[in-house]
């Protein structure tokens, strides 16, 4: 199997999904910014503040986070300590990354299961946050289902493409197969997009 | 007392997973759900903490004031406001001996007022004062050291994201941090000042003086360039210090303020600086062209290349900052979200109330202790960043500071100072390497070197030091304008 293979077609696939949700992500960022400032003005001169706008504030934060989270990682924002890895071999800081994107698929896997699971509730037993107008918590709550699913492929891929070059690294620096230049191409570094 | 084992190995378990290069809010989750697990043997329990931690810790108005911020700083760079303020604080300090750092140290506190981060105000002045500085026959490595250092008020002046952070990991009111950052903030800039020109004048050669006194109509003309972003400034800051708006609410005005800022800053440039910005325009070689950089500088001349290229905003200006509002965010949250998880297992070890006992019956004076934690944060500054060394420590060491009866807005001005300290110490100063990466890609700073830029930063050091010595010596410098809020 190539895993090189797999995890670009991953990558690509997720791609388009990460942008959106990003997109998306700044769209509320627009939205909850019109929102406050409505409020403020809604409730200093006209004297009528928009109704719920504090709860809408938090619900509109969980989606920008969420929405967000994946992106950050596919452009490599996410932050990490690199004092002692820029100073390791190649292929040990290729292994430390694997075992980063696998707790990264672990982690927001699992988060991805329980919050789908709490959203689902949430949804069939319709609850709400109360106020003058009541708003259902499931959207919110599975925003956060969403994007930890989204940011858990996401570290799936960039371990698929690590994986790939690992594999590579190895490979052309065993003697058996360095006479072999067919195997040359796997060697390319993947460039995250 | 087993208990307390388990919190002491989950520091070690973070401390290892982060020095492997695990990312930070991975590795704070992964401590604190092996943890939780490990300690009680049901992994339900551990994986309640990711069903509701996520959600707990997004889903707060107050917090929603980090994008609103974010993207309010991107606004007034939009506008053009960083070279706007440098190019009105060298008309009005030019004569002073080093008066283009201090210009630049000036024009960093008004950026630093619209913006919360060091390592965008270190990018954008390189890129506007190192060139300037060059052109006047400043020593190089003192030019970079001044913009690396004046960074540091990016995150001391409010509105600062790691005010913000703080506030959430400690969870006190942000709108007080903010507030109480600008007492701090304004003390830094008058020691750089002061800092600068002692400098100017014992080595006149890295601070070539000039005899640069425009007319006072001139002035005036290059402050209304900043007229606006000071208005806006002064409003939120007023607005959140008398209780009219929340921070949330200073936030979201902020970001529409200088979206219209942003959006009227290129009529302004047209009717206001018609004559300077074809100047500029045609003068001001850019990075990437070099060629057109021969006419010979006159020490006189008014500071041309300060105009940002083309202050304005178009949609893909405006769809890039709201991308970057909602990634930095994203960012952000995610370690934060780890540390809340990381959070919740520590208290369940009990090792933050036994830490706290422990110093109590130690009876180390108070003093010490909190110096013993700045000199740690310095210390840690070097190495880490600033948000990741913060979510680590504090769920340890605020308590520890509150049970002392030391003022929590107090420490926290401290371990920003110190923090900021660490963001310009070597080996890894995250400022210096920020001016470095920009320096180079330009004509005028294409052969600095890390150690140019620390030896130039050296006597900054210092001064942001007798800075932290004030901050702890004279308590009301951070704490009289949080204790005066809200009426």
């Amino acid at each position: 199997m190539d895993l090189f293979a797999v995890g670009r077609l991953l990558g690509r696939a997720l791609g388009w999904l990460v942008n959106s949700s990003a997109f998306g992500a700044a769209s509320i960022v627009v939205i909850l910014m019109a929102m406050v400032v409505a409020d403020i003005f809604g409730r200093k001169v006209l004297n009528k503040p928009v109704p719920m706008s504090y709860e809408v504030g938090a619900f509109m934060l969980v989606f920008i986070v969420f929405m967000g989270l994946a992106y950050s990682q596919r452009q490599r924002a996410h932050i990490r300590v690199e004092f002692l890895t820029l100073r390791m071999p190649p292929r040990m800081r290729a292994v430390m990354d694997l075992v980063a994107f696998t707790l990264g698929i672990a982690i927001y896997g699992a988060i991805f299961y329980q919050t789908f699971k709490w959203s689902y509730h949430s949804f069939e037993i319709g609850e709400y946050v109360a106020g003058l107008v009541n708003i259902p918590k499931w959207p919110s709550q599975f925003a956060v289902a969403f994007g930890a699913l989204l940011i858990s492929l996401q570290f799936l891929s960039d371990w698929l493409n690590r994986a790939a070059e690992v594999v590579a690294m190895f490979r052309s620096a065993s003697p058996s197969t360095e006479a072999l230049p067919a195997s040359e191409p796997v060697g390319e570094p993947a460039t995250p997009d | 007392m087993d208990d307390l084992y388990w919190g002491i190995i989950g520091f070690v378990a973070v401390l290892s997973l982060m020095a492997l290069g695990v990312h930070v809010g991975l590795a704070l989750a992964a401590t604190g759900f092996i943890g939780m697990f490990l300690m009680t043997g049901k992994i339900s329990l551990a994986l309640a903490l990711f069903t509701t931690t996520p959600y707990s810790t997004t889903n707060v108005y107050a917090f929603a004031i980090l994008p609103l911020f974010i993207i309010m700083g991107l606004f007034a760079m939009h506008a053009g406001l960083s070279a706007r303020a440098f190019d009105a604080a060298y008309k009005w300090v030019g004569r002073l001996p080093g008066g283009m750092a201090i210009a630049t140290t000036w024009a960093n506190a008004m950026f630093a007022a619209c913006t919360g981060s060091s390592v965008v105000a270190c990018a954008v002045f390189t890129r506007i004062s190192l060139p300037e500085m060059d052109r006047r026959g400043y020593d190089k490595a003192f030019a970079c050291g001044t913009i690396a250092a004046a960074g540091m008020l990016g995150m001391l002046i409010p509105p600062s994201a790691l005010m913000i952070v703080y506030g959430i990991l400690t969870e006190q009111s942000i709108g007080k941090l903010l507030i109480a950052g600008v007492g701090p903030g304004v003390l830094l800039t008058l020691i750089f000042t002061i800092g600068i020109v002692a400098v100017a004048m014992r080595y006149p050669n890295r601070a070539p003086r000039a005899d640069y006194a425009p007319p006072l109509l001139e002035r005036l003309k290059a402050t209304i360039g900043v007229v606006g972003i000071v208005i806006l400034v002064v409003g939120i800051i007023a607005g959140m210090y008398t209780g009219i708006f929340t921070p949330t609410e200073a936030g979201a005005a902020g970001a529409a303020g200088a979206l219209v800022l942003a959006l009227l800053a290129p009529l302004m440039e047209r009717w206001i600086f018609r004559s300077e910005t074809a100047a500029a325009t045609s003068g001001t070689p850019a990075a990437d062209s070099p060629d057109s950089g021969d006419a010979p500088p006159s020490p006189i001349a008014p500071p041309a290349g300060t105009l940002v290229e083309n202050p304005g905003l178009n949609w893909s200006r405006f769809s890039q900052a709201m991308k970057e509002a909602a990634q930095t965010s994203a960012l952000v949250f995610f370690i934060l979200i780890g540390a809340m998880i990381f959070a919740r297992f520590l208290v369940l070890t009990g090792l933050p109330g036994e830490f706290v006992e422990v110093v109590h019956e130690a009876n180390i004076p108070t003093l010490l202790i909190m110096i013993l934690f700045l000199i740690m944060y310095v210390f840690l500054g070097m190495f880490q960043d600033s948000i990741s060394m913060m979510s680590i420590t504090l769920p340890i060491v605020d308590p520890i500071i509150a049970g002392l009866g030391i003022d929590r807005v107090y420490f926290a001005m401290l371990v920003i100072m110190s923090i900021e300290i660490g963001l310009i110490t070597p080996p890894v100063g995250l400022n210096v390497y920020t001016v470095r990466s920009v320096a180079v890609q330009m004509r005028e700073g294409e052969n600095m070197t890390l150690e140019d830029i620390f030896r130039g930063i050296l006597p900054f050091f210092f001064l942001s030091i007798i800075a932290l010595i004030i901050l702890i010596a004279v308590p009301p410098i951070s704490t009289f304008l949080p204790s005066q809020m809200f009426g």
